[in-house]
C-alpha cells in the first residue's frame, strides 16, 4: 500500500545522504543501485533498490544479528524519506515530489528487479517476518509515483544516495518511456542530472561536445593528422584527404553504432594496432616523398580504422541519447570534423612558420621522423597487448562476415574512384583547374 | 591496367559470392562453445593498504603514538571465495604467527610474515580475511587473529578456526569459514565484521572452537582433532573441515532453505549437512561418505592400484573431502583429494559418479607423466561459466569444470562430463608449472570463479598470494547464455 509522505525535514533527509557512509578505511561491498522509470499518461514511477550498506545512517533495528523486520516500520519511512531525497527525478527541469510511495527490506538473493513488474509486486509484500536479513546483507527497495504534467516531457534523473562515495556509486536505470521501446543507461554517483529522454537538441548538443572533446584528447588521432598535413602547403590541398578520412571514419563509426562492426576481445587490440600502423605508414610514406595525388585513397583505408577507434568512446555514451541515436551519431561525427578543423586551423599555420625556419623538404622529413618515432613505440606495445589475445577460429560463419565486409571495401573504393575519375573529366573538360599542389610533383614539397 | 581492373572485379565477384552465402570453402561449423583460455592479470591485487599505526590486534584502531605506515602482508592464502558482487574475500594465515614453544614454533602454519619472509621495515601481517573489489582494490579487512598466551591452548586461536582454510559466501552475503586444524565452520556477516575489524565476531558456528570428533588423546583439546581417530560418525562435532558450501534452494529432506553442506575433510571423511530454520541455529540432518581405508595411489603414480570404492574418501593426506560445491543440475561435487578424484552425489547423499584427474592428452606424453606421477590433483573447482547459483537459475551450461591441481602447480580446465584436461591456467601450458611469477603456482589451492568469468587461484605454502586470470577470448557467448 502507497503511503502519504509524511514530513521530514529536508535539510535532515539531505545531511543523512551526504554521510551515509562513514568508514574511511572501507569501501562497501555493493555500489551498484537498480532502477525502473516508467512513464505512464499522468504518472512517472521510480521503482529503486539500493544496497543497504549506502544507507548506513538509516538505522533499523536488530534482533541479534538480524533485522527486526516486524518492528522496522518507522526506519522503513526513514528510509524512505531519505531516498525521496536522494534521488530527484525532473520534469522539463522541475524537480517532480512523489505523491506516494512505498518501500521495504529485501534479502540479498532476491531477484525481483530482473523486471519492472515482479519489482512493483514484491515491493508490495509484506516481508516474510520469519525471514532472517543479517545486517547489510540485503536492499531497501522503494516505489515513488510523481504526479506529470504529460509524458511527452524531457525526465532527468540524479542520484545523490552515498554523495560522499562520488563516482563509486552507480544507478543503472531502465527507462520505460509510453508507448516506445524501453532503454538502459548507467549513471555514475555525482553526474549530475542525467536526461532520461533527451530532446533532438539536447542530444546532438552534448554529442557535438563529446566528439569535439574526443578528438581532442585523441593524442593518436591528432598525431596521424599531423602526419597527414606536413606535406602540404595550403589548404586546398588538404580538401580531398580530409574529405576521404572523414566520410571513412563515418562509415566505420556508424557502422559499430549499429553493431555491425566485427565482436569479439580481439578486435579493440586489433584497431589500436592499426591505428599506430597508420601513423608510421603516414609519416614513412612523407619521408620517402611518396604521390601525393593518391593520398586521399589511402586516408580513406586508414579513415576506415581510426572510426572504430572512435566508436568505443561513442559506445559508452550512447545510452544517453535517448530515441535520437541517428542525430547523436551525426552530431558526434559533426563534433571530431569540428575539432579536427580547430586542430588544423592551429596546425598548418604553425607548420607554414616551421618551413621559415628549416628548409621545407628537411623539415617534412624531421617532423615525420619524430612522428613515426612515437608511433612505433605505439605500435609495440600494442601489438604485445594484441599477442594476448585469442583469434577467433575462421569457421564458415566468420569467412561469410570477412568476406561481406571485404565486398563493401571494394565497392565502396571502386565507387569512390570512380567519383574521382568522373568529377576530373567533367572539371578538365571546360573549367581552368585551380592550383593545387596535388598536381605537383610530390618531391616538390621538399 | 586492364589486368588490374579484371583483378579488382574477380575480388569482388568472390567476396560477394561468399558473402551473400551462396558458396563457402569452409566447412568448419561455428562453434561458439570455446574452450576458454586465460591468461594472468599480473596488475591483480593492487597493493595492499599501509595504515598508519596499524595493529592487527587492534584494527582498526590504531597503536597510539606509532606514525609509521605498515603494508598489510598476506601469510598463506588457504582460502578464497566470492560474493554475487563479484568481490574477492581471502582467508590467509599471517596472523597465525603461532608463539614458539622451548624453540619449536606453534600452530598450525609458519606462514608467519615475521620469520619466513623477506620483511620490508614496518610490514605486518594483515587481518586474517581481506577483501578485494573485482579491479583489485581493498576494500575490507578483518577478523580476530588473536592467540591463546597461557594455558594448555598456548598459540592457538582465541577466536577464529585454527588452521584458517576455505570461505565460502553464501546466497545471503554471509561468509563461512572453516579450519583445518579444528572443529568448527564460522558464519560471519561480512558488513558487519569489515566494521569491526580484529574484534568481528560470528553469527553462529557449527561444532566447537577446538574440539573435534575423536577423542582427547594430549593436554590440549586439538589433540581431538586427528585423521586417524576421527570417528566421521558425530551430529555435533567436526574434524578439520575445510570447505563449506549453502544451499539457497529447499532441502530436500528438510524443505528449508539454507542448508550448510560441510567438507569434513581432514579429519573426518565425509560431507556433513546441517539444516535450518532461522540461519542461526543449524542441526545435523545427514552424512554421506565413508574412509576407503587407504588411498588408490599411494605413491601418486597414475595407475589406479588399488581402487576405493564408490562413495569412499582417500584415507591419508587430508583433504577427503577437500572441496565441497553445489552445481547448478542438483548435484554435489567433493574433492576426493588423495585420490585425485572429484565425487558426485545427489543432495541426500546417493552416489552418482567419480570424475578422475587422469585424462592429459591434449600435451605431451612426458608432461602428462609428470602430472600423473604427483597426486592431489583434485584440490578444489568450481564451475565455468559460474552460472547464478545463488539465485537457484535452473541448469543450462556449467560447461566446464576448472580443477586446482596442488602437487603439480597448476589449474586445469576440464571437460564436466569426461574430465579431460582441455587447457591449463598456468603460462607453462598442461605441465607441472611451478614458480613465483605471475602463471606460475607454489602449492595452488583454492579457487573461485566470478559472474565474469575471471578465475582467482590461491596459493598456501610457500606461494602465499592469490592470482587472477582473466579470459582472453572470444567469450561473449557462453558466459551469459545461462537463462
Amino acid at each position: 500500500m502507497l503511503s502519504r509522505r509524511p514530513r521530514f525535514p529536508a535539510f535532515l533527509a539531505l545531511l543523512i545522504l551526504a554521510s551515509s557512509y562513514a568508514a574511511a578505511h572501507d569501501l562497501p561491498a555493493n555500489t551498484i543501485m537498480n532502477a525502473f522509470v516508467k512513464i505512464e499518461p499522468k504518472e512517472a514511477h521510480l521503482v529503486v533498490r539500493v544496497p543497504l550498506d549506502l544507507l548506513r545512517s538509516v538505522s533499523f533495528p536488530m534482533k541479534s544479528s538480524q533485522y527486526d523486520l516486524a518492528a522496522s516500520g518507522h526506519a522503513v519511512q526513514q528510509a524512505l524519506e531519505v531516498l525521496g531525497m536522494g534521488f530527484v527525478l525532473q520534469e522539463n527541469g522541475v524537480r517532480l515530489t512523489p505523491s506516494a510511495f512505498s518501500g521495504r527490506i529485501s534479502p540479498a538473493a532476491d531477484r525481483s528487479f530482473e523486471d519492472y513488474d515482479s519489482a512493483v509486486a514484491f515491493i508490495t509484500q509484506p516481508p516474510d517476518l520469519t525471514m532472517g536479513i543479517f545486517y547489510e546483507l540485503g536492499y531497501f527497495d522503494a516505489h515513488f509515483v510523481y504526479p506529470i504534467s504529460s509524458p511527452k516531457s524531457v525526465f532527468k534523473i540524479e542520484t545523490l544516495v552515498a554523495s560522499d562515495l562520488g563516482s563509486v556509486t552507480r544507478l543503472t536505470v531502465r527507462y520505460m518511456p509510453l508507448g516506445e521501446s524501453s532503454r538502459a543507461m548507467i549513471i555514475t554517483g555525482g553526474s549530475g542530472p542525467v536526461a532520461l529522454n533527451p530532446a533532438w537538441y539536447h542530444a546532438a548538443s552534448g554529442f557535438v561536445v563529446l566528439g569535439i572533446e574526443h578528438i581532442l584528447s585523441g593524442i593518436d588521432h591528432l598525431l596521424f593528422l599531423f602526419c597527414l598535413v606536413i606535406p602540404f602547403r595550403r589548404w586546398r590541398g588538404l580538401i580531398s584527404v580530409i574529405t576521404a578520412f572523414t566520410i571513412a571514419h563515418s562509415v566505420t563509426l556508424f557502422a559499430s553504432a549499429f553493431h555491425l562492426a566485427p565482436r569479439g576481445a580481439w578486435f579493440p587490440p586489433f584497431v589500436e594496432v592499426a591505428i599506430a600502423c597508420s601513423i608510421v605508414y603516414m609519416a614513412l610514406e612523407n619521408i620517402v616523398g611518396a604521390d601525393l595525388r593518391r593520398r586521399w585513397l589511402i586516408t580513406g583505408m586508414f579513415g576506415l580504422v581510426h572510426g572504430f577507434g572512435f566508436s568505443y568512446a561513442l559506445s559508452q555514451s550512447l545510452q544517453f541519447a535517448g530515441s535520437h541515436l541517428l542525430v547523436s551519431l551525426f552530431s558526434f561525427n559533426v563534433g571530431i570534423e569540428i575539432g579536427q578543423l580547430c586542430v588544423l586551423a592551429v596546425m598548418l599555420p604553425a607548420l607554414a612558420l616551421f618551413r621559415r625556419l628549416v628548409p621545407e623538404r628537411m623539415g617534412v622529413i624531421i617532423l615525420s621522423a619524430l612522428a613515426a618515432h612515437t608511433a612505433w613505440h605505439w605500435m609495440l606495445e600494442r601489438w604485445e597487448a594484441l599477442r594476448q589475445v585469442e583469434w577467433p577460429r575462421l569457421d564458415a560463419a566468420s569467412l561469410v562476415t570477412l568476406a561481406r565486409w571485404a565486398a563493401a571495401l571494394l565497392l565502396a573504393f571502386g565507387a569512390a574512384n570512380w567519383l574521382v575519375k568522373w568529377a576530373r573529366r567533367k572539371l578538365s573538360s571546360g573549367v581552368k583547374l585551380p592550383e593545387s599542389p596535388m598536381e605537383q610533383p610530390s618531391r616538390s614539397a621538399g | 591496367m586492364k589486368s588490374g581492373r579484371w583483378l579488382y572485379a574477380g575480388a569482388v565477384v568472390v567476396a560477394l559470392v561468399i558473402g551473400l552465402g551462396l558458396w563457402n570453402p569452409i566447412h568448419v561449423k561455428a562453434d561458439r562453445d570455446y574452450v576458454p583460455k586465460f591468461r594472468v592479470d599480473a596488475s591483480w591485487p593492487k597493493e595492499l593498504p599501509a595504515p598508519v599505526g596499524y595493529n592487527p590486534l587492534t584494527w582498526p584502531t590504531p597503536t597510539s603514538g606509532d606514525t609509521e605506515a605498515h603494508r598489510w602482508v598476506q601469510g598463506e592464502v588457504a582460502g578464497s571465495c566470492t560474493d554475487q558482487w563479484d568481490n574477492i574475500y581471502t582467508f590467509n594465515r599471517a596472523w597465525e604467527t603461532g608463539v614458539t614453544v622451548n624453540g619449536v614454533l606453534q600452530g598450525n602454519e609458519s606462514g608467519a610474515i615475521d620469520s619466513n619472509d623477506a620483511t620490508p621495515a614496518g610490514a605486518k601481517p594483515s587481518p586474517p580475511v581481506v577483501v578485494f573489489n573485482s579491479d583489485g582494490k581493498t576494500i575490507a579487512g578483518f577478523g580476530n587473529p588473536a592467540l591463546q598466551q597461557t594455558g594448555p591452548e598456548y598459540g592457538y586461536p582465541v577466536y577464529l578456526p585454527h588452521g584458517a582454510h576455505g570461505c565460502y559466501i553464501d546466497y545471503q552475503g554471509n561468509l563461512w569459514v572453516g579450519g583445518n586444524g579444528d572443529g568448527v565452520v564460522q558464519k560471519y556477516n561480512p558488513k558487519a565484521a569489515a566494521a569491526a575489524g580484529a574484534s568481528a565476531t560470528y553469527i553462529t558456528q557449527i561444532g566447537t572452537h577446538g574440539v573435534c570428533d575423536g577423542p582427547i588423546t594430549g593436554t590440549n583439546t586439538y589433540t581431538s582433532c586427528s585423521e586417524t581417530t576421527s570417528t566421521n560418525s558425530s551430529h555435533t562435532l567436526l574434524s578439520e573441515p575445510p570447505d563449506i558450501a549453502v544451499d539457497p534452494l529447499p532441502d530436500p529432506v528438510t524443505g528449508t532453505r539454507g542448508t550448510v553442506y560441510i567438507a569434513d575433510g581432514y579429519g573426518n571423511h565425509r560431507v556433513v549437512v546441517f539444516t535450518t530454520t532461522d540461519g542461526i541455529n543449524y542441526t545435523y540432518n545427514r552424512q554421506f561418505g565413508t574412509d576407503c581405508g587407504h588411498n588408490e595411489t599411494p605413491n601418486g603414480t597414475p595407475t589406479v592400484s588399488n581402487p576405493c570404492p564408490d562413495g569412499a574418501f582417500g584415507h591419508t593426506g587430508g583433504g577427503h573431502p577437500h572441496c565441497v560445491i553445489l552445481a547448478n543440475d542438483g548435484l554435489v561435487y567433493a574433492c576426493d583429494r588423495p585420490n585425485s578424484r572429484i565425487q558426485v552425489w545427489t543432495k541426500t547423499g546417493t552416489f552418482v559418479r567419480n570424475i578422475r584427474v587422469n585424462n592429459f592428452p591434449n600435451t605431451s606424453a612426458a608432461k602428462a607423466q609428470a602430472i600423473l606421477s604427483a597426486a592431489n590433483r583434485a584440490c578444489d573447482m568450481d564451475f565455468y561459466p559460474n552460472v547464478d547459483y545463488l539465485a537457484g537459475k535452473s541448469p543450462t551450461n556449467q560447461k566446464y569444470i576448472i580443477d586446482v591441481d596442488l602437487q603439480s602447480d597448476n589449474g586445469y580446465v576440464l571437460d564436466r562430463s569426461t574430465g579431460e584436461a582441455l587447457r591449463a591456467l598456468g603460462r607453462c601450458g598442461i605441465a607441472p608449472c611451478p614458480g613465483h611469477n605471475a602463471g606460475e603456482f607454489a602449492y595452488s589451492h583454492t579457487m573461485n570463479v566470478d559472474s565474469q568469468g575471471s578465475v582467482y587461484v590461491a596459493e598456501t605454502i610457500t606461494g602465499r598470494r592469490i592470482q587472477k586470470f582473466v579470459r582472453v577470448d572470444d567469450d561473449d557467448h557462453d558466459r551469459h547464455d545461462h537463462h
